[in-house]
């Protein structure tokens, strides 16, 4: 499973690096930028996608909508990450095209199981 | 005293000390008004006195004057008959009565001022007598007789008064000579004057019967003498004289001082008394309108302290209304009464007082329209300033009726300022959250990490700080999610997905989630099953569900005495479902529970008992719970209250689903 990560935080992506390395059913890319993600959107695949909302511009909301204007990532599941946990925060990603919405902060150790469980 | 000391620039005159001279100026008019009395009483005195002596002197001229004429007419009337006897030859001695007893009766009957004639020849002999004894005796010896032998013709001569020994009243002499043509004397005519004459004289002159009137001879002895007996001091009396050289005699009218000055007495004690009343009631009103007056004054102190004292409580007042915080208007129905405060016509955008009323009245109802008491009313303030540009103000007012008259009292609150503040706060401490979690987050993963990846390769000294660091790491990173979480319920953006959930699944969930931390604090957690064909189901979010009664399980067991167990269950009601967290520690002071779910609030135990925490866990909990409906309460029974047998049973109620869809549908 193919799994793109995406969040400007670098200690946050090392440290998922790190808990994901070991699950052999995973196959993470990280990316802390949304230009690179972007880019790498035009040439890759990802089953799943877990983008971080609040970034420098362009941020999760930009790469979620080029994401889902892509044929390709139809049938990929696109998680966001936030730490706004209100209501009507989660409604507007999923109208945006979101099919979860995880708050942060979560545990680098259950992330695995978050991605098997909504993949 | 109280006053000199809070108004020490305030000078209180004294009453008395001005007031001193008074008794003085009394006493100095007195001793004026006095002396002038008796100088004027004086002078009255030697006025009277001289006029009674001017009297006197007019009275003593008038008797002597009429004794004077009365005697000369006497003598006159005589005439006739001592010519009968100048030429009369004396040889018929022998028969007197015969040839001149008649003309001699006649005239002690005619001429009223002679009651008796003796008629004595050259020789003193008296020869006719109308007193018969008398005849024959020789009077040669007695003054008037030879007085009045050597005197001419015509004349007479007053003699000494003589006691008569018959009548033993006084009888005055008076004798004329009997003078022949050839100037030969042939003897004497003698009469007296009785005191009936002189009373008769003096009857006619209307003297005063107080008076005393004396009629001496030329010796001095008395010849008449009428009324009180003279005094003989003169300082007793005020005598006038009056001489009468010619006949001898000597008028002497006297008047004792006290009759001669009674209406003089009589008169000053009068003025006295009425000068004395009036001089009493002049002093009276005098002192009286003084002891007005210095009450007055008095008073006009007081006033003027009371002035000081009310201008300065006004002042205080004015300063309090004009400086206070709040906005205040105060008007009335009638238009007199316009009063606002600095902040209200800040608020108001007005510059003065009747601007300022004007603009709140267009911003309220009318007032006639206002029920009495305390009324609250959002009023919406056109911006006037970009510092009161977001501020939302509320006008408290309060009607009274004061005299019939209408008043209103607006206080203009402004609402924003505290919600502002509060709101600063928050997104103070939201943004501090933010900073905190991003690396909190990293730490306590990477903890975890460590801890789960080279768990054989840490040496057990290390592994502990591991631990510590990775706890601790944890718990901070509670407080800011707890911190998170209350901010979105204040913000109402907590988000809730409901879904149904059976009692028994939520009950077991919370039990496998919460076991590990019951073991790790040696606290047994046991859940009480719930018979199958009971098992309702409830419309919850289940993940705010399960943080409902982890916070719940987690302080019961972080309180519960290690070996004890935390009871946990539920039970199914008719309309609700009440899940019940129990434990056996020391329970909630009965001066706590009031403040138990407060946020952050002073720790509820004391510091041996106290658990760590952030102080939040309740306060969310209680929100969580009332934002899905549902209520949360506890029993308690407090060591600290002197309970043994201590614990808290904290109970949480939510409408089950079923029954909710009932009552919807």
């Amino acid at each position: 499973m193919k799994v793109l990560f995406m969040d400007d935080e670098a200690d946050i992506r090392e440290l998922i690096e790190f808990a994901i390395m070991v699950e052999d059913d995973i196959d993470a890319t990280f990316v802390g930028s949304g230009i690179e993600a972007i880019d790498l959107l035009k040439e890759e695949h990802f089953d799943l996608l877990l983008l971080d909302v609040m970034m420098p511009p362009p941020d999760g909301l930009e790469v979620l909508r080029v994401a889902r204007a892509d044929e390709k990532f139809r049938a990929s599941t696109i998680v966001m990450c936030t730490a706004r946990t209100s209501s009507e925060a989660e409604e507007e990603l999923r109208k945006l095209g979101a099919d979860h919405v995880l708050h942060k902060p979560f545990k680098p150790l259950k992330l695995a199981e978050f991605i098997r469980s909504v993949a | 005293m109280l006053i000199a000391e809070y108004f020490p620039g305030l000078e209180v005159r004294r009453g008395r000390s001005f007031s001193a001279g008074f008794p003085f100026v009394m006493l100095c008019i007195t001793i004026i008004f006095l002396a002038g009395a008796f100088v004027l009483a004086l002078a009255d005195y030697r006025r009277s006195e001289a006029l009674m002596q001017q009297q006197l002197r007019h009275f003593a001229e008038l008797l002597s004057q009429s004794l004077e004429s009365s005697l000369s007419v006497a003598s006159v009337k005589m005439g006739g008959l001592l010519d009968d006897f100048s030429y009369m030859p004396f040889e018929f001695r022998g028969n007197i009565d015969g040839i001149y007893g008649k003309q001699l009766r006649d005239t002690v009957i005619n001429i009223e001022q002679i009651d008796s004639l003796l008629f004595i020849d050259d020789e003193g002999t008296v020869i006719w007598a109308t007193t018969e004894p008398l005849v024959g005796i020789n009077l040669s010896d007695r003054s008037y007789f030879q007085d009045a032998i050597g005197l001419p013709r015509g004349a007479f001569t007053v003699g000494k008064p003589i006691v008569s020994r018959g009548t033993g009243r006084r009888l005055t002499p008076i004798a004329w000579p009997i003078t022949g043509w050839s100037g030969d004397v042939r003897g004497v005519i003698a009469s007296s004057l009785g005191e009936n004459y002189f009373q008769e004289l003096l009857s006619l002159q209307d003297f005063d019967g107080d008076m005393s009137v004396r009629i001496l001879a030329a010796d001095g002895s008395t010849a008449f003498s009428a009324g009180p007996e003279a005094p003989n001091s003169p300082s007793s009396s005020i005598t006038a004289r009056r001489s009468l050289d010619n006949l001898g005699l000597d008028v002497q009218i006297s008047l004792s001082r006290s009759s001669a000055l009674q209406s003089y007495w009589q008169r000053t004690i009068a003025f006295a008394i009425v000068a004395a009343v009036l001089f009493l009631t002049v002093l009276i009103s005098a002192v009286w309108s003084r002891m007005q007056s210095v009450r007055l004054a008095a008073s006009l102190d007081r006033s003027e302290i009371d002035r000081i004292k009310i201008e300065t409580a006004k002042r205080e007042f004015d300063a309090i209304f004009e400086n206070v915080g709040d906005g205040l208007v105060v008007f009335d129905d009638a238009g007199a009464l316009r009063r606002s405060n600095r902040a209200a016509r800040r608020y108001l955008g007005a510059e003065d007082d009747e601007i300022a009323v004007t603009r709140i009245r267009d911003l309220l109802p009318p007032l006639n329209d206002m029920p009495p008491g305390n009324e609250l009313y959002k009023v919406k303030l056109p911006v006037r300033s970009l510092e009161d540009a977001h501020k939302t103000i509320q006008c408290r007012v309060m009607k009274l009726t004061i005299y019939e008259t209408a008043i209103a009292y607006c206080v203009l609150e402004d609402m924003s300022a505290e919600e502002r503040l509060a709101e600063t706060r928050m997104s103070f401490i939201t943004s501090v959250n933010h900073e905190l979690r991003t690396p909190l987050t990293s730490l306590s993963g990477a903890l975890d990490l460590l801890r789960d990846r080279f768990d054989y390769e840490i040496p057990p000294g290390a592994k502990k700080l591991v631990n510590m660091a990775s706890r601790n790491a944890d718990r901070l990173l509670v407080l800011v999610n707890d911190i998170l979480t209350l901010q979105a319920i204040d913000h109402q953006q907590l988000s809730i997905h409901r879904e149904p959930i059976r009692v028994s699944d939520a009950l077991s969930e919370a039990l496998t989630t919460n076991a590990g931390y019951g073991l790790a604090h040696d606290v047994h957690l046991v859940a009480t099953s719930l018979p199958e064909s009971d098992d309702p189901f409830l419309f919850l979010d289940r993940v705010r569900l399960q943080q409902i009664l982890a916070n719940l399980i987690s302080n019961a067991i972080k309180y519960s005495p290690s070996g004890s167990e935390v009871l946990i269950g539920a039970h199914v009601r008719a309309d609700d479902v009440r899940f019940f967290v129990s434990d056996k520690g020391p329970g909630v002071p009965a001066k706590a529970i009031h403040r138990i779910f407060e946020r952050f609030g002073e720790p509820i135990h004391s510091r041996d008992v106290q658990a760590g925490g952030t102080g939040l866990g309740l306060a969310i909990t209680r929100e969580l719970v009332s934002r899905q409906g549902g209520k949360i309460c506890f029993d308690s029974f407090a060591k600290a209250d002197g309970v043994q047998d201590s614990g808290t049973t904290f109970f949480v109620t939510f409408q089950r689903h079923d029954k909710m869809e009932l009552k919807t549908a």
